[in-house]
């Protein structure tokens, strides 16, 4: 007999069906305190939390507000060091603002072996939703470029709109794409395995930024 | 010398050791008041909360083998292979026979406490491979050449001066102070790691059978590293990890972060659905999955003890144990230090060997308390201890010592007697009196109880 046929047996011969109560799924706004309702709710919530994380949180009233947000963040790096992954936003901002270009490296780079990869100082990517309770951002391999944009670089920016802001988790886990890879992002990278002492950037990105566009396109 | 003596003689020397204490202390109490804190803030109630907890729980072990088959099936739809391993030694072979496959020199992992349990790393190393720990905590705990000192923080025993020194030693990094320094240390020395292993090893937190998915939560993105960069990607999860569906996250992920750091959610909280797909970028074009028994269906089949398999694995009651605190995590000589591993070792392993550790409480059922799955952890340790004595594995010395003791105490002139030894000769007794000989044993009076009784009456 196989491993799986001993223990699934084993499983089996004493399993109890239907002792316990039903459990029933309690939604997040029954769950948690300060559950946000309204726009303006969950764009403060979420700014408070991604601060107190200490993430940064750039507001942009529009797309060329939001080009130029970008380029300040990355004009300080090198030429060609940023790796981008956002279609339709970045397409847009790269017009209103050309230099972000050069500061772009090549769009091949992102299936590119991972020493070539760890280069890159920062990455940029689209976000699927960002959760205003705690302050997450959610992505997915087939949103944000793969697995590695998001975590291998330094230095990792999300451009988001607005609207795609949900009051918890809730929300945003019935509807992700088909992805192999999601991910919920809430804050730099960070340990306390020292003493309990907080160090950011401990193996994924010192810096968290995020360019949240207030008109969607 | 016997498991159980090591235990004792390590435990007094820790109980003894003031600098040992003070660190403790001052990373519990961090811990403790943070987790507190955060239970309030974010939970309009803590104890509906993991009430609820405990229900899905529950109502995973009531159709295990089930959702096990469920989780199975969609996950290797999706282009993952799952092995099944009765015990430690299949899971290694699983291990070795992969890396065969795919040629593997170089060995990266994320923290996981079931791959402590198998000892893979001695696995991994003896086949001439080389194996590096990515968790800070693991780490340096690695580095050190020991095993972690707790499930969720592996090197609270060490302060920063040890660990720069250590750091010095081993990676040649100058001495420091700074606990960002050695962090960045460390992260320098294993960026090469990441883009150069050809696999990488994790754990899972949760296995979720309806959508077929492993999630993986972490605060310093090395399990993301772990499996994003290497070309192939095993996962080694107890049968235990098992959730119903992606609806259990929004209440577990919180809970988990709450009760283990005192976190609203921790930084990472990963789904992996499979390996690369077909038009993705990255990340592993193959995903193993080793689901392992190694014990857990037999403590299933005692029905009282089941219950222990709700475990989430988040420490809190290491945390709020006195024991724990005391002796410190190494002396337990175990995977699962504190309440939850003194419950489920003797079920795991050699229930003689291991019982004694069922001892290693004061009932106190802080443990109990604090549980976010609401495990009766100290009632579990009294049930250990009777299930010990039932079948006669307590040793000898225990058994002759109880009927030695039953004998004097069923009869009250035999007791008197011992009272009269006792008094008089207390000092020679002393020694083998189960105390310890730094602890004050009083005196033994005058008068028993009940003859200070019989006057009273009189008067």
């Amino acid at each position: 007999m196989s491993s799986r046929d001993k223990t699934l047996n084993r499983l089996r011969q004493s399993v109890q069906v239907g002792k316990s109560e039903r459990s029933v799924i309690i939604p997040d706004s029954e769950l948690y305190t300060d559950f946000p309702v309204s726009t303006a709710d969950l764009l403060n919530l979420f700014s408070e939390r991604l601060r107190q994380l200490h993430g940064e949180l750039i507001l942009a009233e529009d797309m060329s507000a939001a080009a130029d947000n970008l380029y300040e963040t990355i004009y300080e790096f090198p030429p060609n060091s940023c790796l981008a992954h956002a279609p339709g936003i970045l397409e847009e901002m790269a017009k209103l603002k050309p230099a972000i270009a050069g500061r772009l490296a090549d769009n091949t780079m992102l299936a590119a072996d991972s020493p070539a990869f760890a280069r890159i100082t920062a990455g940029i990517t689209n976000a699927d939703y960002l959760v205003a309770r705690s302050g997450s951002i959610i992505l997915s391999a087939a949103t944000a470029g793969g697995r590695r944009l998001s975590v291998l670089p330094p230095v990792h920016i999300v451009l988001a709109y607005i609207s795609q802001l949900v009051p918890s988790l809730d929300t945003a886990l019935e509807g992700l794409p088909e992805s192999s890879y999601i991910t919920i992002i809430t804050g730099p990278s960070r340990t306390s395995d020292i003493e309990k002492k907080l160090v950011l950037g401990a193996h994924g990105p010192k810096r968290l930024v995020v360019i949240l566009i207030k008109n969607s396109a | 010398m016997s498991t159980f003596s090591r235990f004792l003689r390590k435990s007094a020397a820790k109980a003894e050791d003031q600098t040992h204490l003070l660190k403790i202390l001052k990373a519990v109490s961090t811990h403790d008041s943070k987790v507190e804190a955060m239970k309030n803030l974010q939970f309009k109630d803590w104890e509906s909360a993991r009430k609820q907890a405990a229900t899905i729980k529950n109502h995973v072990l009531e159709n295990l083998p089930g959702f096990l088959e469920q989780f199975e099936k969609c996950i290797t739809e999706r282009g993952a292979e799952v092995l099944w391993a009765g015990n430690g030694i299949e899971a290694q072979n699983y291990f070795l026979e992969i890396c065969r496959r795919h040629h593997v020199r170089k060995v990266i992992k994320s923290k996981s406490m079931t791959t402590e349990e198998i000892s893979l790393n001695e696995t991994i190393e003896s086949a001439g491979m080389q194996v590096w720990e990515s968790d800070l905590g693991e780490l340096i705990v690695q580095l050190a050449g020991e095993k972690p000192y707790h499930i969720v923080t592996p090197a609270m025993h060490k302060n920063t001066a040890e660990i720069a020194e250590l750091f010095h030693d081993k990676l040649g990094v100058p001495i420091t102070e700074s606990a960002e320094e050695l962090t960045m240390a460390a992260r320098t020395y294993l960026r090469d790691a990441y883009v150069t292993a050809d696999i990488g090893v994790t754990g899972a937190n949760f296995l979720i059978a309806r959508e077929g998915a492993v999630v993986l939560t972490e605060n310093e993105g090395n399990a993301r590293l772990t499996m994003s960069c290497p070309p192939v990607h095993v996962v080694i999860a107890g049968i235990e990890k098992i959730l119903p569906s992606m609806d259990s996250l929004p209440l577990f992920l919180p809970l988990l972060a709450t009760s283990g750091t005192g976190q609203q959610i921790t930084c990472y909280n990963t789904i992996i659905r499979g390996p690369r797909r077909n038009g993705e970028v990255d990340g592993p074009q193959k995903l193993y999955i080793i689901l392992l028994d190694n014990g857990r269906s037999d403590l299933y089949r005692k029905e009282r003890f089941r219950e222990s398999l709700r475990c989430i694995r988040c420490g809190a009651c290491l945390n709020a144990c006195p024991v724990y605190r005391t002796i410190g995590g190494h002396t337990y000589q175990t995977t699962y230090q504190g309440p939850i591993g003194s419950v489920i070792t003797p079920h795991l392993k050699p229930m003689g060997e291991w019982q004694h550790l069922s001892y290693a409480s004061s009932l106190c059922a802080a443990c109990t308390s604090v549980c976010p799955v609401k495990i009766d952890l100290h009632t579990l340790l009294l049930e250990n201890r009777w299930e010990a004595c039932a079948n006669h594995q307590t040793g000898m010395l225990w058994r002759f010592g109880l009927k030695f003791w039953a004998f004097f105490f069923s009869k009250r002139s035999r007791l008197n007697f011992f009272r009269r030894i006792g008094r008089i000769k207390l000092p020679i007794i002393r020694p083998f009196l189960p105390h310890g000989l730094r602890k004050r044993v009083p005196q033994i009076p005058a008068k028993t109880f009940s003859t200070l009784w019989k006057e009273y009456e009189q008067s």
